[in-house]
């Protein structure tokens, strides 16, 4: 097997070329990385069409920060369902990752985290990307989704929009290694129970709790109960 | 009026000590050599094809006997092994034994073929944890552990490649970067610290290692060499006296001790480690790092002389 990796110093001189609107600047170049089949080729159809429906959905959407998260939403689970068949040593090297988001998403990236948005935008910002690097961020809200859902075709979990939400308090956090916690959460947000406002207490405690707590053995009852006790602490406290 | 919070970690609970002593007894066996719980560096290959066991160094009638000092029934209490990916949101559940059932497994081999493969494929390392865990909820007592989940006691092992490249390899310092960055012309090297550092699990999300590209390039030809040697054990050793630095800094900015930072945060284990390899107490090298910084330079100097040393440390957290 082989397939296309782009190194962080090459993705960082293109970058740093086009913002500076240099004339030369070209994408960077793939590396293949292995020997053999490469299996990205089966799925780049489906990637570039997913870019295209972006394309086309722009239009309408216009430059609204909410509608601009609710589509990333949506894409994080199509994004899941094209690459999640990839074998596991691309879809955990970061070099991959950056390929992905210099050949496909550049541009995505540029129009959801803004013209002068941060390095790790695009996953290159230190060796290893991180929960800000989009498409990376965007497949692992996919697979949260279908962790929680088990089901392929039911990645609604993923479309639930918080940009806050997802990036503080789920993905950046070992919480969202529980998928019973992770479910809990999101139901509360979607039905309002978890406002904005204390969202940032609620996680800081749910952090302490775990801490004793394993998360991952929960089911989503214990979970959830356990969700609804710290956020009522946060509100008693803070008188709502 | 000026005031101070603080928050702190703590386990308000009795009778947990024979867990702890079972679980700082698991071992990790790989490929037949047993490590003890901690950071293990392995070469790539290892990390994505060698053979696992927990061997929990422990018997059903100790474990047992560790639920009751706690004041856990047996039928509520499981020995849990699972793990965790490393780079992608995956966990998984290998073996999950009901404390008041006969057939405990002493060893727990772990078919990588058969479990999760987003978890043990994962090229940048993953987590195996060992814990006996609170699995019914029990009523609440004070001193007793009663929530659902809660674990008694635990053996955790992060597994890491050696070539881990999200460690803090330098990266290259050119003319955009230096610009990009705000650095003047002729900067040799930069050391960028977030200021998220102490929310951080893993330090070298947050830690970029910067190196003058033609030095770098020249180091890239030949590790081996004297000079090279030479720069990276320099750079390896401001790279940790300025995180040192920039951890004592962020906590006393926040009103923080050690103590309340969880050691699965990044932070806590580079300090604790560096202490433990210094030989001295973690809170002495945090004030060290804060109103010394020379003779925390110098500490690190003479306690971490070879380049590998250091390398080894700076990788493992």
């Amino acid at each position: 097997m082989q397939y296309p990796t782009v190194s962080l110093h090459s993705y960082q001189r293109f970058i740093n070329e086009y913002r500076q609107n240099s004339p030369l600047r070209d994408k960077p170049e793939g590396v293949l990385r292995g020997q053999g089949e490469d299996p990205l080729n089966r799925v780049r159809p489906e990637l570039l069409r997913l870019i295209d429906d972006w394309k086309k959905t722009i239009k309408k959407i216009g430059d609204s920060s909410a509608k601009k998260e609710e589509l990333e939403g949506e894409l994080s689970s199509q994004l899941f369902r094209v690459l999640e068949s990839l074998p596991v040593s691309m879809l955990t090297d970061s070099d991959f990752w950056r390929y992905i988001s210099s050949e496909y998403f550049f541009e995505f990236t540029l129009w959801r985290d803004g013209e002068a948005c941060a390095l790790a935008s695009f996953g290159a910002s230190s060796s290893s990307v991180n929960f800000d690097c989009v498409p990376f961020r965007m497949f692992n809200r996919g697979l949260i989704a279908f962790t929680i859902t088990e089901d392929i075709n039911d990645l609604e979990y993923a479309h639930i929009p918080g940009t806050d939400l997802w990036r503080s308090h789920i993905l950046r956090v070992l919480t969202s290694y529980s998928a019973s916690m992770s479910q809990a959460i999101l139901d509360e947000y979607k039905e309002g129970k978890l406002p904005t406002a204390v969202v940032r207490d609620v996680a800081k405690s749910l952090r302490k709790s775990r801490a004793n707590i394993v998360f991952e053995v929960l089911d989503l009852d214990q979970s959830a109960e356990i969700l609804t006790r710290e956020i009522s602490k946060t509100l008693a406290s803070l008188n709502r | 009026m000026i005031i101070r919070s603080e928050s702190r970690t703590i386990r308000p609970f009795e009778g947990l000590s024979a867990a702890e002593n079972i679980f700082s007894r698991t071992l990790l066996v790989i490929d037949g050599k047993e490590y003890e719980p901690g950071s293990l560096l392995l070469p790539g290959n290892q990390v994505r094809t060698s053979n696992l066991t927990i061997k929990t160094s422990t018997n059903l009638k100790e474990v047992q006997q560790a639920c009751s000092d706690a004041g856990v029934p047996h039928k509520s209490a499981r020995y849990v092994v699972f793990a965790r990916s490393r780079m992608l949101r995956k966990s998984t559940i290998i073996y999950d034994h009901p404390v008041d059932r006969k057939d405990f497994l002493e060893s727990i081999e772990i078919d990588r073929l058969a479990e999760e493969k987003l978890v043990f494929g994962d090229q940048s390392g993953f987590e195996i944890s060992a814990a006996l865990i609170l699995w019914d909820a029990l009523d609440k007592q004070p001193l007793k552990v009663s929530n659902p989940g809660t674990w008694l006691g635990r053996a955790r092992f992060r597994i890491r490649p050696e070539s881990d490249f999200s460690s803090f390899s330098p990266l290259h310092l050119d003319k955009p970067t230096r610009e990009r960055l705000g650095l003047r012309e002729g900067t040799y090297s930069h050391i960028l610290i977030q200021d998220d550092i102490l929310l951080l699990e893993d330090l070298s999300d947050g830690v970029q290692v910067y190196l003058d590209e033609d030095v770098l390039n020249l180091l890239l030809q030949d590790e081996s060499d004297g000079m090279a040697k030479a720069i990276q054990t320099q750079l390896a050793v401001n790279t940790i006296t300025s995180i040192a630095q920039c951890i004592a800094q962020e906590l006393k900015a926040s009103s923080k001790a050690l103590e309340d930072v969880s050691e699965e945060i990044g932070a806590s284990r580079f300090i604790r480690k560096l202490a433990a390899d210094s030989k001295i107490a973690p809170d002495d090298l945090l004030e060290m790092a804060e109103t010394s910084p020379n003779l925390l330079v110098s500490l690190v100097e003479s306690r971490f002389n070879l380049s590998n040393a250091i390398e080894r440390l700076l990788k493992e957290n």
